[in-house]
């Protein structure tokens, strides 16, 4: 199905080589992290209600909002990849895709611990944590269709049109949790943050906001060294064994 | 209370775990990628001289 | 005209595929027996207390559709893959939309067809008393199939041609039929009771919107997706 790609784009070579920059930007994002976390449990007094179990929200909120923004650029790179069909927003849609799963995971597992001492329950049916649940749900069948699809053509046209049907359904699977637990009446989420815990809140975001940029990257030039070495053994595969 | 603060440490951890955790896989598989580049294009050099 | 054409084509694909499962009937009954087999263990799973079924009946009864009626998708690919049908079908100066909409139409007869079996067996098994609400539930249940439907055939024009596609379909569709599930299970067991808390309305406006936004969706993507 796909068609022999001229390769002279990109020497290999070259193509290794410039990791320089990405790893500079991993490790500011690291001291970024730790510095954000140090801030966010030193400056915030204890919670009233929840003394210092509030701490927690300065890693799982920062990781709930990056995973939407994962996403948010899941759909917008699939829709760029049906309209103009270049390669490169397939890789990005999929690199955004498996880190967006990362973090989405990991706001489901602490949202659970924060669960437990606030509510007494590792899970409730909380229109949010639900949805987000639907939402890893949706992605990790993206993932899952991508690793069973060989072809590289069929994969990039297939998975981006089920990113963004998935993206197109957030919001109504968010809106049926919310009247499905709305009729049934439960308790409220502790959504309303103190001023004071504002600003180690964005510190934190904008911490997580650069590890996740980094993993995107990081797995974007992966990804795209993968289809280079899958593009020359197509053509070697191609042209047969016969020089070699 | 120190229940409580026993699950603030689990966050934490957690967090780090995942993070560290798939930086760790983000390193293994572009050393992978990298190491199936070059054998590709050693065999596609060497077939192309 | 050229509209006309295109309908005779839709028209021209639903009689071939129905045709195709009326002369082996194999794929109907066994699907419609999964249902009715789904039904009974829901029943035994949850006791044989009247009150308990009568609660769940909705939701089994939705499930019982789902999970039956995910195996007639992949079949209608499947059957066209066999003989490499597919291609001659794709080589046909015709749009391609109207093999989504022939597929669609032939999967959604078929699967209410199943309905027309496990519905009744579901209102036996669970003990539902029939009240005034049961025409607007066959209406909940016509939406509700709609949207089960147009994604589940769009879902499988790419399942069925990957590998391991009895199992990515399932994967691919269930999460995003979430909101038709609680929508048509809420809707019909409250309209089933009389609707007594008047939210029926709100979930058949999201059923609908549901449907409007994804057989749309479907249909514009379906072009991306089958020419490759």
């Amino acid at each position: 199905m796909s068609h022999a790609v001229p390769l002279e784009t990109e020497s290999p070579p070259a193509a290794v080589g410039v990791t320089r920059p990405i790893e500079w930007l991993g490790l500011v994002a690291l001291l970024a992290l730790v510095g954000a976390q140090l801030l966010g449990v030193l400056t915030s007094p204890p919670d009233r209600d929840m003394g210092h179990l509030q701490k927690i929200m300065y890693v799982h909120v920062p990781a709930a909002w990056n995973s939407f923004i994962a996403f948010f650029v899941v759909a917008i790179c699939s829709l760029l990849y049906l309209w103009k069909g270049q390669e490169r927003h397939d890789l990005l849609a999929a690199s955004a895709a498996e880190v967006g799963t990362v973090f989405t995971a990991l706001t489901l597992a602490l949202g659970s611990i924060w669960g437990r001492p606030t509510w007494g329950v590792w899970w409730t049916w909380d229109p949010r944590l639900t949805s987000t649940a639907v939402l890893l749900l949706i992605f990790v069948g993206y993932l899952a269709l991508r690793s069973f699809v060989e072809d590289a053509d069929r994969r990039a046209q297939w998975s981006a049109a089920v990113g963004l049907l998935g993206a197109l359904n957030v919001p109504i699977v968010y809106m049926s949790v919310k009247w499905w637990r709305t009729l049934h009446q439960m308790q409220s989420s502790p959504s309303t943050v103190d001023p004071e815990y504002v600003v180690g809140l964005r510190a934190n975001g904008i911490a997580v906001l650069l590890v996740l940029v980094y993993f995107i990257m990081k797995r974007y030039r992966a990804a795209r060294v993968e289809r280079l070495a899958e593009q020359l053994e197509e053509r070697a595969a191609l042209e047969g064994r016969d020089h070699a | 209370m120190l229940e409580g603060n026993g699950f603030v440490v689990a966050a934490y951890v957690v967090m780090w775990v995942g993070v560290l955790g798939y930086a760790v896989r983000l390193h293994r598989v572009s050393r992978d990628a990298k190491h199936r580049l070059a054998q590709a294009s050693r065999v596609d050099a060497r077939r192309h001289i | 005209m050229a509209f006309a054409q295109d309908l005779r084509r839709v028209r021209a694909i639903v009689w071939k595929d129905l045709t195709t499962e009326r002369r082996s009937k194999a794929g109907f009954n066994s699907v419609a027996f999964l249902g009715v087999l789904i039904l009974l263990l829901f029943g035994f799973a949850l006791g044989p207390d009247a009150e308990a079924l009568r609660d769940a009946a909705a939701g089994a009864l939705w499930l019982a559709i789902l999970f039956s009626g995910v195996l007639a998708f992949n079949r209608s690919y499947q059957l066209e893959l066999d003989g490499g049908a597919l291609e001659q079908l794709l080589l046909y100066p015709a749009p391609r939309w109207t093999i989504f909409a022939g597929k669609l139409a032939a999967n959604l007869l078929f699967v209410l067809l199943v309905e027309a079996i496990v519905v009744p067996v579901a209102i036996i098994l669970f003990q539902v008393k029939s009240t005034a609400g049961w025409l607007p539930a066959i209406g909940v249940m016509l939406l509700g199939t709609i949207g089960f439907v147009s994604l589940g055939t769009f879902y499988a024009s790419m399942a069925s041609r990957s590998r391991a596609r009895e199992v990515l379909l399932p994967l691919l569709l269930f999460p995003m039929l979430i909101p038709v599930l609680l929508a048509s299970a809420e809707a019909s067991s409250s309209l089933l009771a009389g609707d007594p808390m008047r939210d029926a309305g709100a979930w058949v406006r999201l059923l609908a919107a549901f449907d409007v936004i994804f057989v749309v969706a479907s249909f514009l993507a379906f072009d991306y997706v089958i020419e490759v």
